[in-house]
């Protein structure tokens, strides 16, 4: 379909008309400011083709310029496939429809009809035209600020779309025969599965009856098998009763019996006889062995006496070689003692030798020190007697140090004062023209000499007269009292002390020093002789003196003077020798004596010892002795020896008696015949027993099994497993008709889902390139049942509602322009209204949007109304302004 | 001085038919005691000696006494020898049927021979009955050999009773409790009468088996008849007439179907099975490769064949459903649904696909699906 122009007069905004015309294939775009009329434009297209001309109300009403009662006129050039079209509509005031073309000219109703088939298209009835009734163009115009809206298909477009895609895939979907008959599946399907294919109550129940019915068979043959065994068991039971009763086989065991009972008996009575003879063995042993034991009694006796005497025999001698042995050491011991009493005195007296030299050694030393220690004493007392003179000279002497050091510093200051009187004195040089003399106070001054004048003083010049001579002042004066003063006070001092001047003071302290060097040295020399202290000398010559006196009253002669210690000591030394010897020898004879004194003891012991044996060896002869004696007058020897012979003989006769009844008992196999006793005993009790028994139990069983019988347990078991039978088979059949509907429902649906996918692919082919160009790497997802925008997948799936406003417009422009491309390839009347549908671009995006629109106006006539100008300048399209069309009213 | 015998055997009483689901297992059951009263009724017309009962009178030892008495309660109307021996289900064992039968009061004319070398002399001792007797399920010996050395009256005749198999004869027999098949000859043997075997059979023309009076399988050896065995004197040959006397009819039918021209036909074949479809029981083996279409046409086929007869086993397992281009194209020529159906039969068609049956089944469900659909 292409437009080609486009006449209005008397519509809202267009009150004075305006004629779009030279309209091309492919893109134009109408430029008109804000309320200068654009959307009017659209407005007045979509009232040509769709609206009634017929229109009445607020609807028709609304076309009108405001405020004005005019005839709003709408006038469009068109062609579809190669015929062109004039269609003419005006509304309310003699409203009217005409449809040219060729030649041919359609009024009114027609008109609209004519047009109708032409573009396909609902007739909206009563009222304006609405969406839904604008056939393509409610998709493919889009009016201003709706364009990020959904699509919203009519159901015109969505049976184009539909035919047109058909047209392209095939009838795909099956239509509403294929969704009533997955329907009726899936109905099917839920009677057996729940929605996640858990099985239903109807196939879970025969399910469990077929459980329920196996336990039961299996309960019922197993009571069957056992009623079985029990009709088995009874019938061994009853055949094994029979066999007992046919064979008489009791009676048989009750002889065996009998039979092994008296070959026991038999043994008892060999048993009885070995006890006799066992005794009877027992008691000839002991007799025997009784005589065996007295004669061997007396045998022991015998022997012991003579064992006895011949042990007595060698200890006699030896007490009597002890005796002899004794005497001899009681001799030697006595020697001995005589020997120690002789060297003891020798010993004693030259103990008393040595004492004696020891003393007068004593007296000679002690004799020595004491007069060496008076000679000390006298010279120390001569010093002391001395020194006590030079003190008492000394102390004569009234100066000490500090009051000679006193002396001289007040003379020192005297001397100071004085030549500070000196200094203010006046000083005279005399030189006389001859030999003239000077006098003052009588003397005369030697003229040669300077002289000071520090007093008033009266010269007397020869040749002259006298000179007065008055030197300083009232200083001088005071210079002088001070010395005068100092003067005095030295000199009561000075005489305090006995001296007239201070050189003899002087004098006095050198003689006193003198003195103390002399008491000093004297101290010295003392110290030197005496270091002890005199009194301490004293004392020890006391203590000498007295220890000499005690040494001499020790003296055999105290009177006769002492001999040198030389000597004393040789004396000394000589008696210490002889003592040593006498004491080596006083030693010899104790250790002598103690030597022998151990000998005599130990042979007395000895001999005690032996003594004693021998005695006791006497006795035990005796005793023994007196013992024979007795017994042999009691039973002679030779007789014992008879008792024994005649015993033995009869022990072994016993011996023989029993190994014949042994030997007896042997042949007759003990153990069997007990063995046999006891085995044919068991057996005929336990035959008893078990026929007992038997009888008990096929009773019993017999009892049971008339009550199992007569329930009908065969037949019970028998039905069941018939059940059980039909009851499997229905299971497989349920469950095969469950599967089978499962089976068939997924296999329907998988079948839809790719049908659909199938479907949309036309669609999603044609709008591809479109997507690639403004959103690459995306997917937009249509819904496949509303021919809808679903959702874009960028990273995440994104719905539609949730994009951006910017994205929804420019996805919903692009979907249109698919959409038109696959229309038109399907020989539909396409023509792309846009009213200012891409405001919220950004520049990038709106080059892009401007190549997707130039890609898809190749194909489809697009009419953009806008009042950006400038920006679509950029498009490079044909571009009409409005205010450049608008005619005046004709 | 000649005796008239029936010779019955196999009556299986208290056998359950638990497979038979509903009232035609009911029905069967119910139906055994009933033909033993035929039997009776029978007898009596025929003026019969005695009724021989060669062993498995009962289905199994632990029957319930009900059905013990029932039995005894239905051989009222004949008044001549009831003679029964234990078979393989009703052995004498120490315990069974019969020492619980034997507890219940019973007519004198009814005898359980129940040990062996102990003939039953009847007719003033004209007529010798030699039972050979299953004290045991399972026998490795032959029962009867001792016939061949029992003492009878001179002029008795002698009739052999067992309950065994003749195996060199019989077909497919393995069983135990073997049985000379010259037995009649050695033991000089005026008839003898045999059980076990389901189907009326002439082992020879002094030996043979009555079969079960009352069919309980589906197998066809001539079953449902007793014997009317008449013997004029001692060596005489006896006469042996066949009597039809069992209600139900069982039958095992295979059947073709490729067709639809051959659903006819398996109406025509079922009718012909039997005059009255309330006594037929029908094991049909249905085998052929069908159209989905020919498939749901045979269901309601079998449907209806279901409701008249007393039972049918329907096995189709050998019936292939293959979908035609005009099955497929009436479900749906194109859109999702053609393509499931595809992918359907596909998957059915495929021998080696594990779920190869579950396709199918879900192919020809989706075609019932479809044809329902079109008839709402």
């Amino acid at each position: 379909m292409l437009i080609r122009r486009i006449a209005v007069r008397n519509f809202r905004k267009l009150l004075h008309g305006a004629e779009i015309d030279e309209l091309e294939p492919g893109l134009t775009v109408i430029v008109g400011d804000n309320e200068e009329g654009k959307s009017t434009l659209l407005k007045a297209l979509q009232s040509a083709f769709f609206d009634r001309y017929k229109l009445t109300g607020d609807a028709a009403n609304d076309m009108q310029p405001f405020g004005s009662e005019v005839r709003p006129e709408v006038e469009v050039d068109f062609e579809v496939g190669q015929t062109s079209y004039r269609l003419k509509k005006g509304f309310l005031q003699s409203s009217s429809a005409l449809l040219e073309s060729n030649g041919e000219r359609w009024q009114n109703d027609t008109a609209e009809d004519q047009l109708r088939d032409l573009l396909g298209f609902s007739s909206p009835g009563r009222g304006a035209a609405k969406e839904e009734h604008r056939g393509l163009s409610g998709l493919l115009w889009v009016e201003q600020g709706k364009a990020f809206a959904p699509l919203q298909l009519n159901q015109d477009t969505r049976n184009a779309l539909h035919e047109a895609i058909e047209g392209e895939v095939g009838q795909v979907t099956g239509g509403e025969r294929g969704r009533k008959l997955l329907e009726a599946v899936t109905r099917k399907y839920d009677t057996y599965y729940t929605p996640t294919r858990r099985e239903k109550k109807g196939l879970k129940d025969t399910r469990g009856e077929v459980e329920s019915l196996k336990t039961q068979v299996e309960s019922l043959e197993s009571e069957v098998a056992q009623y079985d065994y029990k009709v088995d068991t009874l019938a061994k039971l009853k055949n094994n009763l029979v066999s007992y009763e046919s064979e008489d086989r009791l009676s048989q065991a009750r002889a065996e019996v009998q039979e092994a009972q008296n070959a026991a008996r038999e043994l008892e009575a060999v048993e009885a006889k070995i006890t006799t003879a066992e005794a009877r063995l027992k008691e000839a042993k002991t007799t025997f062995e009784f005589a065996q034991a007295a004669l061997k009694t007396r045998k022991d006796k015998v022997e012991r006496l003579q064992e006895v005497e011949t042990e007595a025999e060698p200890v006699s001698r030896n007490v009597e070689n002890l005796n002899e042995e004794l005497r001899l050491t009681t001799e030697a011991r006595d020697r001995a003692e005589d020997r120690l009493r002789v060297t003891s005195a020798a010993l004693e007296n030259a103990e008393s030798n040595r004492t004696a030299a020891e003393r007068e050694r004593e007296r000679a030393e002690i004799t020595v020190s004491l007069e060496e220690l008076d000679g000390r004493i006298q010279r120390a007392r001569d010093i002391q007697t001395e020194t006590a003179r030079d003190r008492e000279t000394a102390a004569g002497i009234p100066i000490d140090e500090a009051t000679l050091a006193r002396l001289h510093e007040k003379d020192r200051e005297l001397e100071n004062k004085r030549a500070a009187l000196e200094a203010v004195a006046t000083t005279l040089d005399f030189s006389p023209s001859d030999d003239q003399s000077v006098n003052v106070g009588g003397q005369t001054w030697d003229v040669g000499k300077q002289h000071r004048v520090t007093e008033k003083t009266t010269l007397e010049l020869e040749g002259f007269g006298s000179l007065v001579i008055t030197p300083g002042g009232e200083d001088i004066r005071a210079r002088r009292a001070a010395v005068e003063e100092l003067r005095r006070s030295l000199d009561a001092d000075l005489q305090r002390v006995g001296y007239d001047s201070i050189e003899a003071a002087e004098t006095a302290w050198s003689g006193k020093n003198a003195l103390q060097t002399r008491i000093e040295q004297a101290q010295a020399r003392l110290d030197e002789i005496v270091p002890e202290g005199l009194e301490e000398l004293q004392t020890r010559a006391d203590d000498l003196r007295e220890q000499l006196g005690a040494v001499k009253a020790l003296l055999s002669d105290p009177i006769s003077p002492p001999c040198s210690v030389r000597k004393a000591k040789e004396v000394e030394k000589a008696t210490l020798s002889r003592e040593a010897d006498a004491r080596a020898e006083q030693t010899a004879a104790g250790e002598q004596l103690k030597a022998e004194e151990k000998n005599f003891s130990e042979v007395q012991e000895r001999r005690t010892g032996a003594t004693s044996t021998l005695a006791q060896l006497e006795k035990e002869i005796k005793r023994l002795r007196n013992d024979l004696d007795n017994s042999r007058q009691d039973k002679a020897d030779v007789d014992l020896e008879r008792d024994v012979a005649a015993a033995s003989k009869i022990y072994d006769t016993r011996v023989i008696e029993l190994d014949k009844l042994k030997t007896q008992r042997e042949r007759m196999s003990p153990d069997l015949v007990q063995a046999e006793l006891e085995r044919s005993q068991d057996a005929h009790e336990k035959l008893q027993k078990q026929i007992a028994n038997d009888k008990e139990r096929a009773d019993k069983l017999e009892g049971e099994l008339r009550g199992i019988g007569q329930n009908g347990l065969g037949e019970a078991a028998q039905q069941k497993r018939g059940e059980l039978e039909v009851a499997t088979q229905n299971l497989a059949r349920l469950e095969l008709d469950a599967k089978a509907w499962a089976f068939l429902r997924d296999t329907l649906q998988q079948a839809e889902r790719e049908a659909k996918e199938k479907f949309l692919a036309p669609v999603t082919e044609r709008l591809e390139p479109y997507m690639k160009l403004i959103f690459p790497g995306t997917d937009l997802q249509l819904d496949e049942e509303k021919m809808e925008i679903a959702a874009l997948r960028r990273v995440h799936k994104e719905p539609f509602a949730s994009l951006s406003i910017g994205t929804r417009e420019q996805i919903a422009v692009l979907a249109r322009l698919a959409l038109a491309d696959l229309l038109r390839e399907k020989g539909r009347p396409v023509v792309l209204i846009l009213d200012d549908a891409l405001v919220n671009c950004d520049d990038e995006r709106f080059k892009r949007m401007a190549i997707a629109l130039r890609k898809a106006a190749k194909n489809v006539q697009i009419i953009i109304l806008t009042c950006h100008e400038a920006r679509y300048r950029s498009l490079g399209a044909p571009m009409k302004r409005l205010m450049d069309c608008k005619v005046a009213a004709a | 001085m000649g005796v008239t015998l029936i010779h019955t055997a196999d009556w299986q009483l208290g056998k359950q038919f638990g497979n038979v689901p509903g009232d035609a297992g009911a029905a069967l059951r119910d139906q055994r005691i009933e033909t033993v009263k035929e039997i009776a009724r029978l007898a009596q017309e025929r003026g019969a000696d005695a009724v021989l009962v060669c062993g498995d009178v009962f289905e199994t030892n632990a029957v319930a006494d009900r059905t013990i008495r029932q039995v005894l309660n239905a051989l009222g109307s004949f008044t001549g020898d009831w003679v029964f021996i234990p078979g393989n289900h009703d052995s004498a064992l120490a315990d069974s049927v019969w020492s619980r039968a034997d507890r219940i009061a019973r007519s004198d004319n009814v005898h359980f021979l129940l040990r062996n070398e102990d003939p039953l002399l009847l007719k003033n001792e004209t007529l010798a009955i030699l039972p050979a007797v299953l004290q045991r399920r399972h026998e490795a010996d032959d029962l009867t050999a001792w016939f061949d050395h029992a003492e009878t009256p001179k002029r008795a005749i002698r009739v052999g009773i067992a309950h065994g198999s003749v195996r060199e004869l019989l077909p497919d027999s393995e069983a135990p409790n073997p049985i000379a098949a010259d037995r009649a000859e050695t033991a000089e043997l005026d008839y003898l009468a045999l059980g076990d075997w389901h189907g009326t059979f002439e082992v020879n023309d002094r030996t043979w088996y009555a079969g079960t009076p009352e069919p309980d399988r589906f197998k066809s050896n001539d079953p449902g008849n007793v014997l009317a065995v008449e013997i004029e004197q001692p060596g005489a040959p006896p006469t042996v007439e066949r009597i039809q006397v069992g209600h139900y009819v069982w039958r095992e039918t295979d059947f073709s179907i490729r067709s639809a021209e051959d659903i006819p036909a398996l109406d025509r074949e079922l009718t012909a099975l039997h005059s009255d479809p309330a006594r037929l029981l029908v094991r049909l083996k249905l085998e052929g490769v069908v159209t989905l279409a020919l498939r749901e046409q045979l269901r309601e086929k079998l449907k209806e064949w279901e409701a008249r007869l007393r039972y049918l086993e329907a096995d189709d397992r050998e019936l292939i459903a293959e979908p035609s281009e005009d099955d497929l194209d009436r479900i749906d020529r194109d859109g999702f649904v053609r393509t499931a159906v595809e992918q359907l039969r596909a998957q059915a068609t495929d021998p080696d696909n594990p779920e190869r049956e579950i396709a199918k089944a879900a192919l020809l469900r989706l075609y019932q699906e479809h044809v329902r659909m079109e008839k709402a």
